[in-house]
């Protein structure tokens, strides 16, 4: 089982190597099949125009089958970006990180999402359970059972699901 | 589709057209099946994989479960199986490139970098292939091989076989690790076989070989699939024709037989001779038209079935109208039977209009005739063939017809004399209708006659009633006075 996930990210970082990343999204490193590391940054003009944030990817032995751990990384001086689908920890409520991943994207898809995700936010600021959520966040963040309601996606930590 | 795991290993000679690459795996398709309602194809085993973890389709999230995919277009799968692969042993070697789907024969047979046992079944060792032409035992070598010394030095002090030199040294260079680990290995020097020369007279062949059982193989499985869908059919026909779907006992006997039909059928009663004439070119339970004889078999392949022919085999041929009451027992009609309806054709309900005119003589003169209340229809002889059932209802239906006829003709009688009596009742009721009136009439020229006695005036010779001008003869007692002659 764990050759899938293997053979599938070799795939993927042939490919990053050969035709390169998406403008504003750049590999930082890629040493292992477990935990990759990205930059992106929202190009043109948007609330976070010439701010760049890191990404982690973080792989089980069942990708591209199931979803990959991704969070902005929070350690050594980096920061979350201030959205309201981003939590101070770094980790994010998006759907296509959830129950709306499917085997067809990739890692450089999930990067030009939370780019858009970026890209289209009209004010900055923390979601709204930020502090309660933090102080009780799980480690991985595909442990927290999120809330992805029509309007905004509210997240609902793990503890409180019954 | 074994190797799956290895499938998605190969080293894809040419870039593979990107329709042919699975989203799931990145890689072309192994065994790809595609989605009935969204069209997607993939490998089989990524689907099953990605739907056990959400049943949806991973490029449009629609509803996606094991019984919703099907192997995918063959077009596809041929495509994906064309493709041009290196042999898994390029890193040691072999630079061998074909079709992806020919290269597990390869590796299986013909590739000399697989690993196979020791060919003399002697020693437990394993070994490339292309080596183990000269894997020898020591004690298999003849007394003049005692000159060559180990492998690796044997070459050199060779001079039996030059030819061995331009394979030997290649082929100990890899096979040291072999050599020092076992018994020594010697080349058999007066053995007239090279590893080059093997190589060069058994790969094409093994190649061509190859392809073949390849090609081989993908006939049988079409032909499987053609005997599949055969079988598919035959069960339908065999369903469509229910009970009449019997194995005869010889196809020429029903066909051979169905010659006969002209000759038998002559045998009918007289009476039925026109209905016969028809009846011996309906073996399929068509009828011709009138005078016509066409040969019996045209009709045959309609019905290509190898039945045994009802009056070659199983029912004796029409004997005189008697034992036509067989086709009559006291049972219930078997009225609107669908499987009748079904082998019915148009030509079967035509033979209705057509029987019409062959009535007319087939009552006067046919010995046997309709019993006086309506006779009843037998059943549907099942116990015989197709021809044989459809016989037994026309000759059912001709008895019905029968008696329609004399029904009708009964009715006409009836009729008629009721038609009579009624004529009479109405003209005897004419008559005393005429004859009241002739009373009257002579009542009233009484009466006429009294009042004109009375007052001079004659009746109407005419023996007309004239009222009378100012006469009231209400008021006056009227009473006959003599009998009239016109009095009934």
């Amino acid at each position: 089982m764990a050759s899938i996930s293997v053979r599938r990210l070799s795939k993927e970082l042939t490919e990053i190597k050969s035709e390169g990343c998406p403008v504003g999204i750049t590999l930082v490193k890629a040493d292992d099949f477990s935990t990759w590391w990205f930059t992106i940054e929202v190009m043109g003009e948007s609330l976070y125009q010439g701010e760049k944030y890191t990404l982690q990817f973080r792989f089980d032995s069942s990708y591209p089958i199931s979803s990959p751990a991704v969070q902005f990384v929070v350690t050594d001086g980096h920061t979350s970006p201030i959205h309201p689908h981003v939590y101070s920890n770094g980790h994010i409520c998006a759907s296509i990180l959830g129950n709306e991943w499917s085997p067809v994207l990739s890692v450089v898809a999930v990067c030009v999402t939370l780019q858009s995700m970026l890209a289209s936010c009209k004010k900055k600021e923390r979601p709204a359970d930020n502090d309660r959520y933090v102080r009780s966040a799980p480690e991985n963040p595909k442990k927290t059972r999120f809330h992805y309601d029509g309007k905004a996606l509210s997240p609902i930590p793990h503890q409180y699901w019954i | 589709m074994s190797h799956n795991l290895d499938m998605s290993l190969y080293n894809y000679v040419d870039v593979p057209n990107s329709n042919l690459i699975c989203c799931i795996c990145r890689t072309p398709f192994t065994d790809p099946v595609t989605t009935r309602a969204c069209a997607h194809t993939f490998c089989k085993d990524c689907i099953l994989r990605a739907i056990e973890h959400s049943a949806q389709c991973p490029v449009d999230r629609s509803p996606l479960g094991p019984g919703n995919l099907a192997a995918a277009n063959p077009i596809v799968r041929s495509l994906v199986d064309e493709l041009v692969v290196e042999c898994v042993h390029r890193a040691e070697g072999c630079m061998f490139t074909c079709q992806r789907q020919l290269l597990p024969a390869h590796l299986l047979d013909s590739c000399t970098y697989r690993e196979v046992p020791c060919p003399q079944g002697k020693c437990e060792e394993t070994m490339l292939f292309k080596d183990s032409i000269l894997h020898v035992h020591k004690e298999d070598l003849e007394v003049d091989s005692v000159k060559i010394q180990d492998a690796p030095v044997a070459p050199a002090t060779d001079e039996q076989t030059p030819s061995h030199r331009p394979a030997s040294p290649s082929s100990t260079s890899t096979d040291e690790s072999h050599e020092n680990n076992s018994s020594p290995h010697i080349e058999v020097a007066s053995s007239s076989i090279s590893s080059s020369a093997i190589h060069e007279t058994l790969d094409p062949r093994v190649a061509t070989l190859t392809e073949q059982n390849i090609l081989l193989r993908y006939r049988v499985d079409t032909l499987e699939s053609l005997l599949h869908s055969f079988k598919h059919e035959l069960g339908a026909v065999k369903r469509a024709l229910g009970p009449w779907f019997r194995v005869g006992e010889g196809l020429e006997a029903g066909f051979a037989s169905s010659r006969d039909v002209g000759r038998i059928s002559t045998e009918l009663p007289v009476g039925a001779q026109p209905a016969s004439a028809s009846t011996s070119t309906s073996t399929a339970g068509v009828v011709s038209v009138e005078g016509a004889l066409p040969p019996p078999l045209e009709y045959q392949p309609p019905y290509a079935y190898a039945y045994p022919f009802p009056y070659s085999n199983t029912a004796p041929p029409m004997p005189p109208a008697d034992s036509l009451a067989p086709y009559f027992p006291a049972e219930l009609e078997d009225g609107a039977h669908p499987l009748r309806r079904q082998v019915r054709t148009h030509r079967a309900s035509s033979s209705m209009e057509f029987m019409g005119p062959h009535l007319q003589p087939y009552d006067p003169h046919n010995p046997f005739s309709p019993p006086p209340h309506a006779p009843l229809v037998a059943p549907l002889n099942l116990g015989t063939t197709l021809e044989g059932t459809l016989h037994g209802l026309r000759e059912s239906v001709v008895g019905l017809a029968a008696s329609v006829d004399s029904m009708g003709r009964r009715h006409e009688i009836a009729l008629t004399n009721e038609t009579t009596r009624m004529a009479e009742e109405v003209g005897g009721l004419r008559a005393g209708l005429h004859g009241l009136r002739m009373q009257i009439h002579a009542i009233m020229m009484d009466r006429n006659a009294q009042l004109t006695g009375r007052d001079g005036m004659g009746d109407n010779m005419n023996g007309q009633w004239m009222p009378l001008a100012g006469v009231q003869p209400a008021t006056r007692p009227f009473y006959p006075q003599q009998p009239s002659i016109t009095k009934l």
